[in-house]
């Protein structure tokens, strides 16, 4: 792995798409090159076979100061469910190896900036995107619940229960 | 007056019969009286956190549900077990537990039982036993006994992970204790994963649910290794993880 000595760390998460938690991460400080692949010589090798032999190519681009990812990967990668051959993925950028593979949050912080998090405790961040509400599922599913005879009448119960509860407690 | 404060979960998993038993330990600690009842009929478990195993459990909340005892004889003083000589002063603590005997959990799951006599219990384990708190560890999911116990309780306190289930069906719960008028409902996030932004996630929960957040507990190694085999704030008092259940405490305290 290529290292250029510039001040970079760039961090890779792979989510866990249905729970949204980090199963694992990879780091990597001074490189100037990351591939992602299925292939042995590849920097994040996965075993995924929706993945290609070389998928994913990162190149640090030290003038800009980011990353320029480049899809090699036959089924595609995605960023914010748009299929990409060439991005320059900002800092907390989801990325996907094909429509339905493995997912990475990238993230990358200068050294300063690193040192800093470390002394203040803080830790690369994972996206919180994965936590969402459903309205229309949740109006359903409390519909479903609340509209029925049982709740109804649990309430009338409950209340009757509270008041006998409150007077004891007087 | 003493408060009842029922913690529940969404789902299985969270943490939730943790959260309870170290809450409450937390409160006895402080010379409050406190109760602890396993509604959790179905999966019983806080009982393994104080060491009891099914030869040590004589009598049961199941017991009295199925009118065999007064409900007391089934509340365990398990003080000294816990406390030791910590506990200021007065501070007691009891445990109901559910029967772990599979044929009493089948039991359950056939027959159902009167949630209205669940109600006449809790009311005479606070004056038998004058407690201050009663502590209600729930059934995960929403069902009769779950709503009962939230409907009665002072205080709510749901416990989720930040996992995209967790995080929708605590939605459908909070609106259902919201129309069940129940007074105060705290949120507990547990088992947060290392990296995740913690500020972030705090003020995504809060927004979210328009709720407030009472602990954001670390996805915690020590706890795993105990393996439910002792009471966490007891064994680590100046852990990470003993610290954040501090605001929780608070919270109930309010």
């Amino acid at each position: 792995m290529p290292t250029d000595g510039k001040s970079t760390i760039l961090t890779l998460h792979l989510v866990d798409s249905a729970k949204g938690h980090v199963v694992q991460t990879w780091r990597f400080e001074g490189s100037s090159r990351v591939v992602i692949g299925r292939s042995p010589e590849c920097d994040i090798r996965l075993t995924d076979k929706s993945v290609s032999r070389i998928h994913v190519e990162l190149i640090w681009d030290a003038e800009k100061g980011d990353w320029v990812l480049i899809s090699h990967g036959r089924n595609g990668t995605l960023i914010g469910g748009e299929m990409v051959t060439e991005a320059r993925p900002k800092d907390r950028t989801i990325i996907q190896l094909g429509p339905s593979g493995p997912k990475f949050q990238l993230s990358y912080v200068h050294e300063m900036l690193a040192l800093a998090a470390t002394v203040t405790g803080d830790t690369d961040t994972v996206t919180l995107e994965f936590l969402t509400i459903d309205q229309k599922r949740k109006n359903e599913e409390v519909s479903r619940i609340a509209e029925g005879d049982a709740f109804r009448a649990l309430i009338e119960r409950a209340k009757q229960l509270k008041r006998e509860r409150n007077d004891a407690a007087r | 007056m003493s408060k009842t404060i029922s913690i529940h979960s969404f789902r299985g998993g969270t943490g939730k019969s943790n959260t309870t038993a170290n809450l409450s330990v937390m409160l006895a600690r402080k010379g409050f009286r406190v109760a602890i009842v396993d509604t959790d009929i179905q999966s019983p478990g806080v009982h393994v956190l104080f060491g009891f195993d099914e030869e040590q459990i004589t009598h049961s909340l199941n017991d009295y549900l199925w009118g065999k005892s007064e409900i007391d004889k089934a509340a365990y003083d398990v003080t000294d077990r816990i406390l030791g000589e910590n506990a200021e002063g007065t501070g007691r603590l009891f445990l109901v537990p559910a029967s772990i005997k599979s044929g009493e959990i089948g039991r359950v799951l056939k027959d159902g039982y009167d949630v209205g006599l669940l109600n006449d219990g809790f009311r005479t384990l606070i004056q038998k036993l004058d407690l201050d708190y009663l502590m209600i560890d729930t059934h995960p999911g929403v069902n009769e006994e779950t709503l009962l116990s939230i409907i009665i309780s002072d205080m709510l306190i749901l416990v989720l992970r930040p996992d995209s289930q967790d995080f929708q069906g605590t939605s459908v719960t909070l609106e259902l204790a919201r129309r069940l008028e129940v007074e105060k409902i705290g949120l507990i996030v547990n088992k947060i994963p290392p990296g995740m932004d913690r500020v972030r996630l705090k003020q995504k929960v809060e927004a979210s649910y328009d709720a407030k957040v009472v602990a954001m507990l670390p996805l915690n190694n020590e706890i795993v290794h105990l393996a439910s085999s002792a009471i966490f704030v007891d064994r680590f008092p100046e852990h990470p993880f003993t610290q954040e259940l501090e605001f929780a405490l608070l919270a109930v305290m309010e």
